[in-house]
């Protein structure tokens, strides 16, 4: 392909990407506005803390499945995957765009909501300490996202997609039981009044985007070998 | 690209899945010519269609759609095709405008003022959300959007399959208007032989995934015919290699013949056999005599 034709198909896969967005604004606008009430909740004391904290991580978690369900699994029940394709793009470019314009999707109320979850600590009489753990729980949203997003874009199968869908979930308790318990990170630091950043905290924060960017990574070259499109 | 490069070349396509195999499927449209591709359901229609818009990569063969080969360069050539299939759907949650702006922005071509010409035709509201469309409606949506960016091949999968005889009825029509443009060339996949013989002029069969027969439309209602015959006791009928289905018993056969010819009454004649009545036949008998007369040479 020429110039000419780059620049065209990378116009139509911003423009679906555009596309991805605008279909869920319904999807972002709800978890913007449950992770902010869940904010404000979290930002009391006490029992406030706990159930504002609770709500918050369930918001965060639902709406990548949901987003992950409706905007790329739910493309190709419905067959609107085919209007797409029969547009003048490859189905790689196809690929390209869903996983960037769901992630786009994602990404948006997530930096809202993650600035303002990273904000309230500060803000409130929640101890700063708490911050690394904050961090590295909201880099975890976007983990079990992309992992989502992965799940929905090669599997077809149901069954396959639930069990995903608890395993990810799942996945959240062991994650949290196990950085509290690593010097560093957890292990009483959260309690402490100023936030310690850690070689621990790196550590675990590079093995999360390295997770990351090989959920990517994979679904580009899988359909690269793949025949069927549909 | 000169004219005469063919819209859509098949050669010697070979797709095996686990239950279903396209065999050496080979065919050629010419620009401007309708070809009608019928077959019955799981003959390979849709396979065949989407190995050519690049949407499955076949195992062996050559495919070029438009002077360009697929599925390489299924980007450059899908810019001039317009791909409609029964089982295609548009977003549900999004309005008929914004798919048609959606397509303009995409489609130099588009030409707006004959999008609200079809809007009006068809009696669809733009405003009006995807998921509220009935199957008819969502048809001509789907047909108003790939009309109205002027494609130069068509590419239609079972496009009237479920729609009631109002709604086909309009959904030919427009498309009976669309062919006035001599340079685009539509294919037109269906189980409905009606439909077919009214709008294409060449045809082709498929079954079981492979050709049984291509060739234009005229021929094809010229050259099969059922003759009805009285043989005499004691008289044997000849063999006919044009004959496909010879039925009945006794004085009276009926024969189907894929090549007519006076030379037939001729042999007939001779044999001692009398010629009581020669009819021609629908597309739909053509079909389905063909498709019984090729599985049969296959069962041998």
């Amino acid at each position: 392909m020429n110039d000419v034709s780059h620049a065209t198909t990378r116009a139509l896969v911003l423009r679906l990407m555009a596309k991805d967005v605008y279909l869920n604004r319904q999807t972002m606008f709800a978890a913007l506005i449950g992770g902010l009430a869940s904010l404000i909740i979290a930002s009391t004391s006490g029992i406030g803390y706990s159930i504002g904290s609770i709500s918050f991580i369930t918001t965060m978690m639902a709406f990548g499945v949901v987003l992950a369900m409706f905007s790329i699994a739910q493309e190709r029940k419905d067959r609107s995957g085919m209007f797409v394709l029969s547009l003048p793009l490859a189905p790689m470019d196809y690929v390209r765009a869903k996983l960037l314009g769901t992630t786009l999707t994602y990404f948006i109320p997530w930096s809202v909501l993650s600035a303002g979850a990273v904000l309230v600590i500060p803000l409130t009489p929640l101890p700063d300490g708490a911050m690394p753990m904050t961090v590295l729980l909201l880099v975890y949203f976007l983990l079990t996202f992309s992992v989502m997003a992965l799940v929905a874009l090669l599997v077809s199968s149901e069954a396959k997609t639930t069990l995903a869908i608890i395993a990810t979930n799942m996945s959240l308790t062991f994650f949290m039981f196990g950085i509290s318990r690593i010097h560093g990170i957890g292990w009483g630091l959260d309690r402490k009044e100023t936030p310690t950043w850690s070689g621990s905290f790196f550590a675990v924060l590079a093995a999360e985007l390295a997770v990351i960017a090989i959920t990517f990574a994979i679904p580009m070259c899988f359909n690269l070998r793949k025949k069927e499109f549909l | 690209m000169i004219a005469t490069t063919p819209a859509i070349e098949l050669r010697g396509i070979h797709k095996a899945f686990r239950f279903f195999t396209l065999q050496e499927v080979s065919l050629e449209l010419s620009p401007g010519q309708i070809m009608g591709f019928v077959g019955p359901n799981g003959a390979g229609k849709s396979t065949t269609i989407r190995i050519l818009m690049g949407l499955l990569t076949a195992d062996a063969g050559h495919v070029r759609v438009l002077g360009r080969a697929m599925p390489q360069e299924q980007a450059l050539a899908k810019r001039d095709i317009g791909f409609v299939s029964d089982d295609m759907r548009l977003f549900g949650n999004a309005t008929l405008a914004w798919h048609m702006k959606f397509v303009e922005r995409t489609y130099a071509k588009w030409d707006s003022r004959y999008a609200a010409q079809l809007l009006s035709r068809f009696n669809l509201q733009a405003e009006q959300p995807i998921k509220g469309l009935s199957r008819g409606e969502h048809v001509k949506a789907l047909l108003l959007l790939v009309l109205a960016r002027r494609p130069r091949l068509l590419v239609l999968d079972e496009p009237t399959s479920g729609l009631d005889p109002v709604a086909r009825q309009e959904v030919l029509s427009e498309l009976m208007d669309v062919l006035q443009d001599e340079d685009r060339s539509i294919l037109f996949s269906s189980h409905n032989t009606a439909d077919v013989e009214r709008i294409s002029d060449q045809i082709t069969f498929i079954d079981r995934g492979r050709i049984v027969d291509s060739r234009d439309k005229e021929t094809f209602l010229e050259r099969w015919r059922r003759i009805e015959l009285h043989v005499r006791d004691g008289v044997k009928l000849p063999d006919v290699p044009s004959v496909v289905d010879v039925n009945g018993t006794g004085r009276v056969a009926t024969v189907t013949t894929n090549y007519y010819t006076p030379e037939l009454h001729r042999i007939y004649e001779r044999a001692g056999v009398e010629i009581h009545e020669v009819q021609r036949m629908s597309l739909e008998e053509i079909f389905v005599a063909n498709v019984m007369s090729s599985r049969k040479e296959r069962a041998r």
